[in-house]
């Protein structure tokens, strides 16, 4: 299971993440923003605190996730096989993540917009329940039930002993 | 509502455990899993993205469990599931997805796109809508469980037959295949044919196994229906026959679908009643080999020889390097093919597909990049240890012009073992292909 939270997810082990490398990438700058933001939303109070080597960096983060994630709405319009495979909520999610996004590295440029920063979050959080945003509570099952399926049956790791019996 | 689709519905309310709810939940549409397919990489359609497949499930989900998608399912395109709808979800699980897994491997998140395609075929099963000839399949092997008595007589009569030629072979007068040999410690369970009986008693005899034949066959069509119950009933036979023998081991023949129902899946549905081992006779040779109990020649097979990981051993079994291990002691000149192992294409025919004659055309046209796979390696031979993926590639081989050889790894191993009184191999060929004297389960239909 821990293979699968860790190497298990590393491009050089699959293979359409080497396909789609620039694809993937995206994705990952996303994600690493939206875990920067929250990160920022989290410290707001002890914000002014935080010394400044620690916050550029942040801010950086959040806004590239702003940007990589405004590319990803772009490309399922673009790219016609994401197109079809779309939906609005998908839109809908990722417009509501980007404008977290772009709110919270606007706030860290310019601490009088933190209420943008908050309505912002509120909003994202709102929808976590109700659309596609969902996904990042069932991550950490699907994940869990892949690493479970390849380690009991030996699969992954590579070199992994198969259990002499057969049993559950 | 027709009483097919609320039939349906009720299969997949029944199947919607946590793991099936978190692949129909968990699906981010990115469509980095479409390369994966052999579906996709043959035909590059949006109907044969992974993720594509998975959502025709996911909108009848959304349309009945999902908030957002009861008050305004335009919004994630949500939808009412009709006849014509599950017939258009039957057709796409059973014709156009071979649950080889390959996409779940290769998606970020690991959605188990195949575990969709199950739950769809036993909906389509519950609906009436599944193919025929798979539901004939199930219900005619779970009948010959309840009244063995039918066929039993004929089958030791073909046996009897069969043993002639393994003495023949061997040159040991006293070589025998027991059958239903009560106290034998391994069960051995064939499929249908002389072929998956022959090599494996040649090996047994060789190797001084304490064995006996089982008179069931390892095939389960009922998990290819993702039918559970009928799946548990057919492998209900085998369990009560290594009980009642008091058998330490089952062990299955080449079969990849059987290794994962009898190895993974069943000891899930029989709890403490499931006490045995259970192994493929890949792992068997591999462990005789390793052991000193079968001697080999690799000069006797000198050919290029080329292995096909079938998806249910590999990917969903874990049995990747023993195959390899009998093969490096069986033969010269071993090539992998690009990728392998846990990344190996599918062939094409997993699923049940090589039993769907209403699907030949879509399943030799999805087996374009294993006979791609297959002819960039040089190879003038084919393993498989798996009867479909042999059934499949020696139909790929037909179809594109492959010129190889197709063989079991068994096959493999009775040729290297250089038998003083063996076949030559082109009779021994010959033989293999013969149709088979065993009763079949398709036999067992069309005589009742």
């Amino acid at each position: 299971m821990l293979y699968a939270f860790t190497l298990g997810m590393a491009p050089w082990t699959k293979e359409s993440t080497r396909i789609h490398a620039l694809a993937y990438l995206r994705g990952v700058g996303f994600h690493l923003g939206i875990f920067a933001g929250l990160l920022v939303l989290a410290a707001w109070p002890w914000w002014s605190s935080l010394s400044p080597g620690l916050r550029v960096p942040l801010a950086v983060v959040v806004g590239a996730g702003a940007v990589l994630g405004a590319a990803g709405s772009v490309m399922r319009v673009a790219e016609h096989r994401l197109r079809a495979l779309s939906t609005i909520d998908d839109h809908v999610s990722i417009w509501l993540v980007t404008g977290f996004l772009v709110c919270t590295a606007v706030a860290v440029w310019q601490p009088q917009f933190a209420a943008a920063m908050f309505v912002s979050a509120g909003m994202m959080f709102a929808y976590i329940p109700l659309g596609k945003i969902r996904h990042c509570l069932y991550f950490f099952f699907a994940r869990r039930s892949f690493g479970r399926f390849v380690g009991h049956r030996g699969v992954l790791p590579h070199g992994a002993a198969l259990p002499a019996r057969s049993t559950r | 509502m027709s009483e097919a689709v609320a039939a349906a519905l009720r299969v997949l309310q029944q199947q919607l455990t946590q793991p099936l709810e978190t692949a129909l939940e968990v699906c981010a549409r990115c469509g980095i899993c479409a390369d994966a397919c052999h579906y996709y990489r043959a035909e590059p359609t949006v109907e044969h993205v992974p993720a594509y497949r998975g959502e025709q499930l996911r909108r009848v989900y959304r349309r009945e469990h999902d908030l957002l998608s009861r008050i305004l399912p335009g919004l994630t395109r949500a939808r009412t599931l009709d006849e014509e709808g599950m017939t258009e979800l039957a057709e796409m699980a059973f014709g156009t997805c071979t649950l080889c897994r390959r996409c779940t491997f290769n998606c970020p998140l690991g959605v188990d796109t195949p575990l969709i395609m199950r739950a769809i075929r036993a909906m389509a099963t519950a609906a009436g809508t599944a193919p025929e000839i798979l539901v004939m399949l199930a219900d005619a092997a779970i009948e010959q469980g309840k009244d063995p008595e039918i066929y039993r007589d004929m089958f030791l009569e073909n046996i009897k037959e069969l043993e002639s030629e393994l003495r023949r072979m061997t040159g040991d007068p006293g070589a025998r295949i027991p059958v239903e040999a009560a106290g034998a410690r391994v069960l051995y369970v064939p499929l249908a044919g002389v072929h998956s009986i022959l090599p494996p008693a040649v090996i047994f005899h060789a190797a001084g196994e304490s064995w006996t034949l089982s008179l069931f066959q390892a095939s389960n069509y009922g998990v290819f229906l993702g039918d559970v119950g009928r799946a548990k009933a057919i492998a209900k036979r085998i369990v009560d026959e290594a009980k009642r023998l008091g058998v330490q081991e089952i062990v299955l023949a080449e079969c990849g679908h059987a290794y994962a129902v009898y190895r993974w899946e069943a000891p899930n549905w029989f709890g403490d009643d499931y006490h045995f081992r259970v192994r493929s006779i890949v792992e068997v040779m591999a462990e005789y080999i390793a052991d000193g109990r079968l001697r080999l020649d690799p000069t006797a097979n000198p050919e290029p020889i080329t292995y096909h990981d079938s998806c249910n051993m590999a990917r969903s079994g874990g049995l990747i390097d023993e195959p390899r291990a009998v093969l490096r002691a069986a033969a010269l000149d071993v090539r992998e093919m690009t990728p392998n192992r846990e990344q190996a294409f599918c062939c094409g025919g997993g699923g049940g597909l090589v039993a769907l004659p209403e699907h030949e055309e879509k399943r030799i046209r999805a087996g374009r990049p294993k006979a791609e796979q297959i002819r960039r390696t040089g190879a003038g031979m084919v393993v498989a240890a798996c009867e479909n993926c042999r059934l499949q590639i020696g139909d790929l081989n037909a179809h594109y012009g492959l010129g190889v050889e197709v063989s079991s790894l068994a096959d493999l191993v009775v040729r290297a073992m250089r038998l003083p009184a063996a076949q030559p191999p082109a009779v021994a060929d010959e033989m293999s292909r013969t149709p088979a004297p065993i009763v079949t389960e398709a036999e067992l239909v069309s005589a009742s």
